[in-house]
């Protein structure tokens, strides 16, 4: 390397520093000692490695702790940890999201306009089931099968059906199905089995099938109905200190909870957490008895999950590590 | 590797929490250090610190015995560091100004004069090692540090041996040239 900040390459210091390391060959050793300068060098390099080798002051044992403790909870022999991540790969990209209002809004205006415009005429049945056929699989889901479909041309029926459709696709936008991204792509999970209960979600709506939510994410229908119901859906400001956010039936209702704070936008500062952490919180237990292994400054929530309160920590690599408040240890459910 | 960390080894490995915790603490301080010198400053050493524990953490049972525990962590750790500091692209250039890497120091004259002389070396060998480019520095750090040898250095940072030989003289030279410079202007002209 040619760094102007490095000398050149010295065959004496080399020879020197391998002295001083103890790797010379026994020919190197021996020119070393025979020469006053050679060992003069040495001496100023073992100085130097001596002010090297000097421990840097560590930081403090409260930081320390934390820094172990979270070590601990993401370690590879610990069962218990929860990973944010976890709860991320189960879902699609935030971004996809709007897809999905979007979609609702065009469900809607595909229901509700024909009903306007003919609101009087007979044949209403027909125009649900046009509706339907330009707005594809989503009507005959919503209203179709109870109005268009059956060939009914009674207005009445369809004047059932509309609302029904509505309501739906409202459900689809703020239903937990909504949140998730397949709904708007109709990437439909294959092992979407559990749709089938959802009386508004049959057969190829990709809408509501999505809903299905795949796999072991505990439906989604669950998870999100706490996170709905506890977290803003605007972008949130910079909180004093941690936020609470409310009692969930199950772990991972709480991850998906987080998991929809976290892609809010919901930038945790460590400094402003550093400031706020003598705040108020939802179970008043950061002033005293605090968990000697945890880091306020570290905590971003608190949760309850079931009996058990937590701690929700922010951790490296977006992360998200549970701790039972009353044990200080990682969360076991 | 010692009889009491083997036992803690195979009980961490097993899911004992207590005994990864034991080995985490039982190498903090030395993990602390090298992120600390290879980062020179205190908020990047504590963030690639509890990036090299949580490494370790993970791959604890990736840990098969054939050295010491603390050689591996510290490799481990080392790696950590290095990944975290580069993702970071925080180090300071090479060859800065004068006046600006002064701009830079979190700790001004008349502080470091309120501070030890420990405290204040620390600082001032923190400076020098950031000038030099990483590939000199870390080979320092982890032989004037850790004690490793050329070796181990090779096998931690994945170059040969007389690569790490030659890289050690080489930094140590600079190094020497930089704080005998500073030496010269810092010293203070009433004592």
């Amino acid at each position: 390397m040619n760094d102007p900040l490095l000398p050149p390459p010295s065959p004496d210091d080399e020879v020197v520093s391998a002295y001083l390391d103890g790797e010379a060959t026994d020919a190197e050793i021996a020119r070393v000692e025979a020469s006053p300068e050679l060992l003069a060098r040495v001496e100023e390099f073992r100085a130097l490695d001596a002010r090297i080798a000097a421990t840097p002051a560590t930081a403090t044992d409260e930081r320390r702790d934390a820094m172990i403790a979270a070590a601990l909870a993401a370690s590879s022999t610990s069962p218990k940890v929860s990973s944010i991540e976890t709860a991320r790969s189960k879902r699609q990209p935030f971004y996809t999201r709007p897809l999905v209002a979007v979609a609702a809004v065009l469900l809607l205006a595909l229901v509700a306009t024909p009903i306007l415009l003919r609101s009087g005429d007979s044949d209403v049945g027909d125009a649900a089931t046009s509706a339907s056929d330009d707005g594809g699989e989503a009507f005959d889901e919503a209203a179709g099968d109870d109005a268009g479909d059956d060939g009914s041309d009674d207005g009445a029926a369809m004047e059932e059906a509309a609302p029904q459709a509505a309501a739906d696709a409202e459900s689809a936008e703020t239903s937990p199905a909504a949140d998730d991204p397949d709904a708007a792509g109709a990437a439909m999970s294959e092992d979407d089995g559990s749709a089938e209960g959802d009386g508004s979600a049959e057969d190829g709506d990709a809408m509501a099938e999505d809903d299905a939510m795949s796999e072991d994410d505990g439906g989604a229908a669950d998870d999100d109905a706490p996170a709905d119901s506890t977290v803003p859906t605007a972008p949130l400001a910079q909180p004093d200190g941690p936020i609470d956010l409310g009692e969930f039936d199950d772990l991972d209702s709480l991850i998906t909870a987080y998991d929809d704070l976290v892609t809010r936008n919901f930038a945790f500062d460590t400094s402003a957490r550093l400031k706020g952490a003598n705040s108020d919180t939802a179970f008043g237990a950061l002033e005293d008895g605090f968990c000697p292994d945890i880091d306020r400054a570290l905590i971003t929530a608190t949760a309850a999950v079931g009996d058990a309160r937590l701690w929700v920590i922010d951790g490296p690599d977006a992360e998200a590590l549970f701790f039972d408040i009353d044990t200080c240890l990682p969360f076991a459910p | 590797m010692r009889g009491s960390d083997q036992e803690l080894v195979r009980a961490a490995q097993a899911g004992d929490q207590r005994a990864l915790d034991a080995l985490l603490r039982a190498n903090y301080d030395r993990i602390y250090a090298v992120c600390r010198r290879l980062a020179g400053n205190e908020a990047d050493a504590m963030d690639a610190t509890q990036e090299a524990l949580i490494t370790i953490a993970k791959r604890i049972d990736r840990f098969d015995g054939r050295s010491a525990f603390s050689t591996w962590a510290y490799r481990v750790a080392t790696n950590a560091c290095l990944d975290e500091l580069r993702r970071r692209k925080r180090r300071p250039t090479p060859g800065l100004p004068e006046h600006e890497r002064a701009e830079d120091e979190a700790v001004d004259s008349s502080t470091q004069r309120a501070l030890g002389d420990a405290v204040t070396d620390s600082l001032v060998i923190d400076d020098a090692l950031q000038q030099l480019p990483e590939e000199f520095r870390a080979p320092v750090v982890l032989r004037d540090l850790l004690g490793m040898d050329y070796a181990e250095i090779g096998a931690t940072l994945d170059i040969k041996p007389g690569t790490v030989r030659s890289r050690i003289a080489r930094g140590r030279a600079a190094l020497a040239a930089i704080l005998g410079n500073q030496n010269g202007e810092h010293e203070r002209p009433n004592d």
